[in-house]
């Protein structure tokens, strides 16, 4: 940087000669060749990869499509299948917003916690923040598959450290009602990491003078939390719970490898059915109209969440 | 210096993306075969074969759901087959057993199937309707090849309107493994020698299994579930179903006629087996007979190469118990197919008669219970159990009254269906009335469309 | 004094709490290594054996003898993950800049029209691209394991990540290059790409990680053994395997140290990574 600044002066004189004598169109018209070229690539994955195949899934929701025989234009009736006769589907929805709701109180509130535990300055902390955060970089699969195992009903872990106090285990993962809450478990532990330290950034962000200011103004630590810490990583609350509640209305992997959506319907998520009825029954269409609804009701989501933003963040720099 | 060097690497980078996008969109990334890959217009036509011309190599793709015992053996024979056949390369591909009808359906659609292809009966329904077999009645024709050395009544299921769609390879029926060390440890006759006596009932088996549980040592005293797992209810089931004179399904396939008394009776006794007496694994469990924790396992006579593996303990082979309508026992059944859009007809022909010969299907009978009368009645295929006595005792005499398992063109979607009601028998949520009147509930229209 | 005894209580608690889920979250680990060294008959015991005693280190190459093509599903996925990787920064950082620092009709509008595509999941596209690539022929190879993620809602992310880091450079940079008679590549290529060196270790993480984690795309593309990633090869292999726990925890340790390791060494760089999108 150090040669354009002592050599600018010179320049700036070489460069308005040089522009004297180039129309304005010209210049105007490199950029924007550049503009599109660079944003080419982007433009056109967007266009083969995103707006093609949602028109061409929203076409497909509207016929029979199916892998074993002929297609037929069925108009809405797949929309209407799913919403009024078809009490898998709404288990689905059901069970993924039982999901939703399980996780996001239990992965924000950890991780929150552990955010503040973890914003001291004490030997090794940073070890601990490593360790919680390692799942994170772990292969969903994997988790879900060791935990599998460790909540085997016949000699896994948790049922062997049970019988050792003297307490016949469950059958955890054949328990219609235990089920999702292990999944649910299982999944926490895996993410709650990322927004500890999304968290752990936003509470290092706050200035100290602040909470300098409350002390010396008489705040108790409890006020200082509530009044100063809360409101100014609102942000980071905010986006960590729209990510989270999007990530786990498309639950998949861990329910896949756990369960496969069992015992009986109890772990049943909408992608899942989704996944089912396209791929193991090969109702194309009747699928596209399900994953439309996802789709919509992650629109719903995200739109709402531009529009709370400017409402319940409270600090916005 | 460092602007140069990031030139570089960018630059190579780009290469090396570049590279790797063509190589992944010319079709097969890897695998680089030739057979089974995309679908390029119409079918060669037949191949001419003038003297001189060089013959193309080629690469058959060959799917199986067995273990590694198979494959295997399979390998074995591919390279005998090499040996006449210097241009075919045959890879043997694995899918488990849960998927197996599942994955070949997106692969047929989507142009990837393998060429050749094991399926079961359950499987044969929908493909064969849908037309994505190729017909291989011309294997008739080579007298070398003893077509009618078959067992006709092993070719129904794989023939429609006069063509033969398929070559059966196995059929066994259900038996136990029994551990013969557990059994005499505990001074207990051993199945075998209550069979002998005409004694082999429910009650004695499970007055057996009772003595031999033993929770401590994590030891059950049967296990009806084998490697194909929970899922695959059938071959779990349907022998007790059998045994209780339970029907699945009406003779011409619409209707459902499990829920009914002696279907109750047959889910009970399952049902009491795990949960009232904890003589089998409870639901999830994946014990197998080898690990020396099961003391009988119903099995089929494909296990016999893991069987032969065990060293920690003695077993034997026996039929099974006798319910109030017989044993219920189940012949299990796999063909050797033809994908009809395979890309080399005559080379998967080829293929498929070499390992169906006499003389190689006397090799697949270490594991599978051939569909050659010459072999099944051979004193060589009495050798390949533990004793001529026992797979006399246990196969030859058993197939006779064996039952066929129950297959439905409609078949993945009763399946599915059938597996998440049981479910509800397994985690215990419903008793065994209102599982059956769910399952009617649930499955019945199925079996109309 | 009282006050120095409730800081020790709260330190020890501190300590205490954060200990107990390092724990329960580092267990899963200790456990596949433990069982991934243990003899076969050793799985289910009770009381359950803490320690592998044999020490069985011929469950890893036994590993290779029931799944011959293990080491294929580790090398697909870091090749895959390497390339979208790549090329996703590269394409997000070229059109980042363009939307952050060049001015051509319709600049805004495309952008949005982009940034909704974040929105679309994959689910929801996966079957229509299924078909479609099923007419092409590329099912059953890597490319919709890589071209579709790396410009599709993957990339619309990068984008906005670039652009918001793009806006952030003094706009005085972009004349003085023009001046010294740069054009917009050049511009590009010699100094603002440097410049993001941060924002883009944080893109690569990400893209990197979300990669190597993609299950559902490989489970309905892929069908050939050869070319499966690692999350489908390992559920291969629990369907194929029953018991044989010891031979699966072998294969998810290999699958997961490597990655552990890299985590391990550069744990700074990842986590402060994550850190700044989330300020963003």
């Amino acid at each position: 940087m150090n040669h354009i600044n002592t050599q600018t002066g010179a320049a700036v004189r070489r460069w308005t000669g040089i522009r004297a004598g180039l129309p304005k169109s010209k210049l105007k018209s490199a950029e924007t060749w550049y503009g599109w070229l660079f944003i080419s690539p982007m433009v056109a994955g967007y266009l083969l990869f995103l707006l093609v195949p949602i028109a061409a899934a929203l076409y497909m929701s509207l016929t029979d499509a199916s892998l074993l025989h002929e297609s037929r234009f069925v108009g809405l009736g797949n929309y209407r299948q799913a919403l009024n006769a078809d009490p898998v589907f709404w288990t689905s929805i059901g069970n993924t917003l039982y999901f939703s709701a399980g996780l996001i109180p239990l992965n924000l509130a950890l991780a929150l916690g552990l955010a503040f535990l973890l914003n001291r300055k004490l030997p090794g902390i940073g070890l601990f923040r490593t360790a919680i955060f390692t799942p994170v970089i772990t292969s969903i699969v994997i988790w879900a598959i060791v935990w599998k195992y460790i909540f085997a009903t016949d000699f896994g872990l948790v049922n062997e450290l049970l019988k050792l106090i003297g307490v016949q285990g469950p059958a955890w993962l054949y328990n219609m009602k235990l089920a999702m809450p292990v999944v649910i478990v299982v999944s926490v532990l895996k993410n709650v990491g990322l927004n500890m330290v999304i968290f752990l950034a936003a509470l290092q962000d706050v200035p100290r003078m602040y909470y300098e200011a409350a002390t010396i103004d008489g705040a108790s630590r409890f006020r200082q939390m509530t009044h100063i810490t809360l409101p100014m990583i609102s942000p980071a609350i905010f986006l960590a719970f729209i990510l989270t509640l999007i990530g786990s209305l498309k639950v998949f992997s861990q329910i896949q490898v756990m369960t496969d959506g069992g015992p009986g319907t109890s772990t049943y998520v909408l992608v899942y059915y989704i996944y089912q009825r396209a791929f193991k029954v090969f109702d194309f269409g009747y699928a596209s109209a399900l994953a439309f609804i996802l789709f919509f009701l992650v629109l719903v989501l995200t739109l709402l969440q531009w529009k709370l933003r400017t409402r319940w963040v409270h600090h916005e720099q | 210096m460092k602007k140069r060097k990031m030139k570089n690497m960018l630059g190579l980078l780009a290469i090396f993306v570049l590279v790797m996008v063509q190589l992944t969109a010319c079709g097969g990334g890897k695998s680089g075969s030739d057979g089974g890959g995309a679908s390029a217009g119409s079918q060669p036509a037949k191949q001419e074969q003038s003297q001189g011309e060089a013959k193309q190599n080629v690469t058959l793709k060959f799917s199986i759901w067995g273990n590694d015992t198979h494959k295997q053996m399979y390998e074995e024979m591919i390279a005998a087959f090499r040996e006449t056949h210097p241009n075919i390369n045959v890879e043997v591909m694995t899918i488990p057993f849960a998927e197996y009808q599942q994955k070949l359906t997106i692969m047929q659609a989507s142009k990837t199937a393998p060429d050749v292809v094991w399926l079961a009966e359950r499987m044969i329904p929908q493909f064969i309707t849908a037309g994505h077999l190729l017909d291989i009645s011309f294997l008739k024709d080579d007298a070398d090849y003893k077509f009618d050395d078959i067992f006709p009544s092993t070719l129904d299921l794989v023939t429609k309107d006069g063509g033969i769609y398929g070559i059966p390879f196995s059929t066994p029926p259900s038996m136990l493994y029994y551990n013969k060390t557990l059994f005499e440890a505990k001074g207990l006759p051993t199945p075998k020698e209550l069979y002998l006596q005409g004694k082999w009932n429910f009650d004695e088996f499970l007055k057996a299994a009772k003595a031999l549980t033993d929770s401590a040592q994590g030891i059950y005293g049967t296990n009806f579930v084998r490697s194909g797992g929970w899922n695959n209810w059938p071959d779990v089931l349907q022998t007790v179903f059998n045994a209780y004179g339970a029907e699945l399904f009406s003779e011409d396939g619409t209707a459902f006629m499990m829920n009914s008394p002696e279907g109750e009776q047959a889910l009970q006794f399952f049902a009491d087996m795990m949960f009232k007496d904890e003589i089998h694994p409870k639901p999830g469990d994946q014990t197998t007979f080898d690990t020396g924790k099961i003391a009988m396992q119903k099995e089929l006579f494909s296990y016999m190469g893991k069987a032969k593996a065990i060293t920690d303990f003695e077993w034997d082979i026996a039929p099974l118990p006798a319910g109030p309508y017989g044993p219920g026992t189940t012949i299990g059944y796999a063909a050797y197919t033809i994908m009809k859009d395979t890309k080399h007809p005559e080379e998967a022909a080829e293929f498929l008669k070499f390992i169906t010969n006499p003389d190689n299907m006397m090799t697949t009978s270490q594991f599978f219970v051939p569909s050659r009368k010459s072999i099944l009645e051979s004193e060589a295929f009495l050798q390949q159990g533990p004793s001529a006595e026992s797979v006399k005792l246990a196969v030859i005499d058993q197939m006779e009254g064996a039952k066929s398992l129950p297959s439905h063109v409609n078949w993945q979607n009763i399946d599915t269906t059938m597996q998440t009601v049981l479910d509800y028998l397994y985690s215990q949520s419903l008793s065994v009335k209102e599982v059956l009147a769910k399952a009617e509930a649930e499955i019945a229209p199925l079996l109309k469309s | 004094m009282s006050n120095r005894r409730a800081d020790l209580i709260r330190k020890t608690a501190a300590y205490l709490l954060l200990a107990v889920v390092s724990v329960l979250v580092l267990f899963p680990y200790f456990w596949m290594v433990t069982t991934s060294l243990k003899h076969q008959t050793k799985i289910f015991m009770f009381p359950p054996q803490w320690w592998p005693d044999p020490i069985v280190w011929s469950n890893y190459t036994d590993v290779f003898r029931v799944q011959p093509h293990f080491p294929l599903y580790f090398f697909n996925s870091v090749y895959i993950a390497a390339v979208v990787t790549i090329g996703t920064c590269v394409f997000s950082a070229l059109a980042g800049y363009a939307f952050a620092k060049l001015d051509f009709r319709f600049r805004n509008a495309v952008f949005l029209v982009l940034l909704s595509g974040m929105m679309i999941p994959t689910e929801v596209t996966a079957i229509p691209m299924f078909v479609w690539m099923t007419n092409l022929g590329l099912t059953d190879t890597h490319f919709p394991l890589i071209v579709p993620p790396m410009l599709g809602a993957g990339g619309m992310f990068g984008v906005f990540l670039m652009r918001q880091f793009f806006i952030t450079v003094p706009g005085e940079l972009d004349e003085a290059a023009k001046i010294d008679g740069c054009n917009p590549w050049k511009t590009f290529w010699r100094i603002m790409l440097p410049l993001s060196g941060p924002m883009m270790s944080t893109l690569a993480i990400f893209t990197f990680l979300h990669s190597w984690d993609n299950y559902f795309d490989s489970l309905i593309f892929i069908s050939s053994e050869r070319l499966f990633t690692i999350p489908v090869g390992l559920k291969l292999f629990t369907d194929t395997t029953g018991t044989e726990w010891h031979l699966l925890m072998a294969a998810s340790v290999m699958a997961t140290l490597p990655l552990l390791l890299v985590f391990f060494f550069a744990q700074r760089k990842f986590i402060e990574g994550v850190a700044l999108t989330g300020l963003k």
